[in-house]
């Protein structure tokens, strides 16, 4: 198995147990999963779930037939990683004494982080970006003195134009 | 009876009905008659309503996983879902592996568990599990009701899912306080039917060129074709191209046996001449199967100069196992159909030749004329071929798969994908069940038969005439003959003692025979067919016999043993 990474998208009906049987696919295959979002689907009672694995194009291909095949999931879809663009968000709490400190706005202003509160216990600062893009701002950030981080997300979004990836018949391993 | 009509007008409980009434009735609305369970706590309630709706039948087994077994053979005989019923904890924990093989085999089960009452969910309560958690990975679905009013479309769901497209096991874990809650009938709505996309023209007319243009063409087919009612066409397409066909373990029955253009069972033990025609195929046409590691053996050395055709159903199939040319996605009826129709008339009576002159000659060595071809040949032969057999799992499986003379479409069960030992005896209560007017045989061997042998007290009560045959070699055989072959015959664990099956059968007031020469099989065979209830005939047989010919674990198709070479033995 080559060391490409790929976007797994499924769309499911936010049902107990459907999380559950995604997950646990890719837990029975062995992969671990590099960056999870679960987030509201385009319908009503519905969710997204957007994954990044370590895993060829036919395993991942495969997978989106696997999850098409759970009650509960409306559709599924793949991409290569390297075929879409991701952001991850970082929140990031500073001690107060930091946080009285002059150079903090200009370092905020830097990486585009915009300050979501502020108070007497400290402030919470929010960045978005590339994963190196909020690594090297928590990274500035440090010397103000952080208290908390909740990093995550790693949304990603297949690029335009779209090539139909999922297909239903695995054409290259037919050869 | 109507789907739609109230399934009882005899049934004392009048509306409100309780969650454990509208289960019943919700299940003989879905036309089941017969149900395979156990009582206990949490599912009193659903027994506290069973004598009220005696449109349905309580099979009382002695062990949960026999219930599901049952419901399995029985769902296979059928086509249709069988079920079965356990209380919470111990009792739906013991339900894992009967699912687990209905899975594996794609066998329409339902499984109803009761589970504590929703106030004690998740605070360890008496006999209380996870078992949507535990099934999540060995069913096709697992649900909890989590209120009364989901009840009804909870089960119509899961018996549509069971039964839908790959069919699969189901399992609906209601809690106690909801078989209690009191609810209004509601009738079923109209659910739209899924349209299954045709498999498109542009892929029949590549198929049918290989097929026009293949000098070495083979069928494949598995258990797909049976779940599919393909088996006329298949053998229609197979007379009109003059192909040959094999058949899997689970696609055992799917084409007679004695056919001329019948070749057997490829993969581990086929036949030479089988795996021989694999490696020189030019064109396969596999239907309904998955290409199975114990069908391809090492992947890498499979089918090399073949190009194959794929007729599946599930998508996923395609392309998992071995690289496919032409994947024909849908029913393998419609299939095997629009296929004819689009191939002209053919044959291959060359190459028919050559696949007979690599047949060899069987190299299995048995003392006397104690003979697993025997022993099979006479069941067949006391019924006139009119039978069912349930094979166990080990050497007499394999037996039964290669040497008995199948006639009809789908007489033959056996755990194929998980290779359940103790699953024929269960398993044969159900199919009995479907088919009571034709005797069915339970060939189990010493091992698989004293894994559920307790059933014998279920045939009792319940009057199932099931025969019992047990193969009875001392050895857990199959283990043995790889010990033997490839672990320098160190027999570890795998002598196996058993007791006096006459006087144990004897215990349970079933008459019994034991078999220890050839000439006695017959006479055996014969009484236990005329008994008028469960009979048993125990065959002692070769203690060190081996199923021959073996392709080594991890090995290429092409190569075998058929025979235990003294220098292995030493090893």
């Amino acid at each position: 198995m080559s060391g490409a990474q790929h976007l797994l998208v499924c769309f499911d009906a936010d049902a107990p147990y459907v999380l559950s049987r995604v997950v646990g696919l890719l837990r029975r295959r062995n992969l671990t999963l590099q960056r999870v979002v679960l987030g509201p689907g385009p319908d009503d009672g519905a969710s997204q779930l957007r994954m990044l694995v370590e895993t060829d194009r036919a395993d991942a291909e495969r997978i989106v037939q696997l999850f098409q095949k759970i009650i509960g999931v409306q559709d599924a879809t793949t991409a290569p990683a390297d075929r879409t663009l991701t952001r991850e968000v970082a929140l990031v709490r500073l001690d107060p004494a930091g946080a009285a400190q002059a150079e903090l706005l200009d370092v905020l202003q830097l990486f585009h982080a915009t300050l979501l509160d502020e108070g007497p216990e400290g402030v919470v600062a929010e960045v978005t970006g590339t994963e190196s893009f909020v690594r090297s701002c928590i990274r500035a950030l440090e010397r103000f003195g952080i208290a908390d981080i909740a990093w995550g997300g790693g949304v990603s979004i297949e690029r335009a134009p779209a090539p139909a990836l999922a297909s239903p018949h695995l054409q290259e391993t037919g050869s | 009876m109507s789907a739609a009509a109230p399934a009882s007008a005899t049934h004392a409980e009048p509306d409100p009905l309780t969650g454990a009434g509208l289960l019943c009735r919700l299940l003989l609305e879905e036309q089941v008659r017969l149900v395979f369970g156990y009582p206990g706590g949490a599912i009193m309630p659903v027994y506290h309503a069973l004598p009220d709706y005696p449109g349905l039948r309580h099979v009382l087994v002695r062990h949960e996983q026999a219930a599901a077994h049952a419901a399995d053979g029985y769902a296979r005989a059928t086509g249709r879902p069988g079920v079965c019923l356990a209380t919470s904890g111990p009792g739906a924990t013991n339900l894992v592996t009967g699912l687990a093989t209905a899975q594996m085999d794609n066998s329409p089960v339902v499984a109803i568990t009761g589970q504590v009452p929703r106030a004690v969910i998740g605070r360890d309560a008496f006999q209380e599990i996870d078992i949507v958690g535990i099934t999540l990975p060995v069913t096709k679905h697992s649900v909890q009701v989590g209120d009364v009013s989901e009840l009804a479309d909870t089960v119509r769901e899961a018996f549509a899912i069971a039964r839908g497209g790959r069919p699969g096991p189901v399992l609906i874990d209601i809690p106690k306080d909801v078989q209690n809650q009191r609810v209004a009938w509601t009738p079923p709505r109209a659910a739209p039917v899924p349209a299954s996309a045709p498999a498109s023209m542009e892929r029949l007319r590549e198929a049918a060129q290989l097929i026009a243009g293949a000098e070495r063409p083979l069928l494949m087919v598995g258990h797909g074709v049976i779940l599919a009612g393909a088996c006329d066409e298949l053998r229609a397409f197979a007379e009109y191209t003059g192909i040959p066909v094999i058949t899997t373990l689970l696609g055992i029955s799917a084409f007679p046996d004695g056919h001329p253009l019948h070749l057997g069972m490829p993969g581990m033990h086929g036949e030479v001449h089988v795996n021989r025609a694999i490696q020189r195929a030019d064109v396969i046409v596999a239907v309904g199967l998955r290409f199975d590691d114990r069908v391809t053996g090492n992947t890498a050395g499979f089918a090399q100069r073949a190009q194959i055709i794929h007729v599946e159903l599930d998508p996923s199939e395609i392309g998992k196992n071995v690289p496919v040319a032409v994947p024909l996605v849908g029913d393998a009826r419609l299939l095997l159909e629009a296929l004819r129709s689009a191939v002209a008339p053919r044959d291959c009576p060359a190459w028919r030749r050559e696949i007979a002159g690599m047949a060899r000659p069987r190299t299995e060595c048995f003392r006397d004329e104690l003979t697993p071809e025997r022993i099979l040949h006479a069941i067949h032969d006391a019924s006139g071929g009119h039978c069912s057999v349930v094979a166990d799992v080990g050497q007499h499986q394999m037996w039964v798969a290669k040497l008995f003379p199948y006639r009809r479409v789908n007489t033959h069960f056996s755990s194929g994908g998980l290779g359940t030992m103790g699953f024929a005896l269960p398993a044969a209560m159900g199919v009995h069940l479907a088919r009571p007017q034709e005797p069915v045989w339970a060939i189990s061997g010493d091992g698989g038969f004293q894994m559920n042998m307790q059933e014998m007290a279920t045939m009792v009560q319940e009057g199932l005439p099931v025969k019992l045959a047990i193969f009875n070699n001392g050895y857990l055989g199959m283990v043995r003959q790889w010990q033997q072959l490839f672990h320098g015959r160190r027999y570890s664990a795998t002598p196996i003692w058993s007791p006096d099956y006459v006087r144990l059968a004897a215990a349970y007031s079933i008459p019994a025979w034991r078999v220890e020469r050839g000439d006695q099989v017959e006479g055996a065979i014969y009484a236990a067919l005329a008994a008028p209830g469960p009979a048993l005939v125990e065959f002692v047989i070769e203690q060190e016999a081996n199923v021959f010919p073996i392709v080594p674990p991890g090995a290429s198709i092409s190569e075998f043993i058929d025979s235990a070479p003294p220098a292995l033995q030493r090893a």
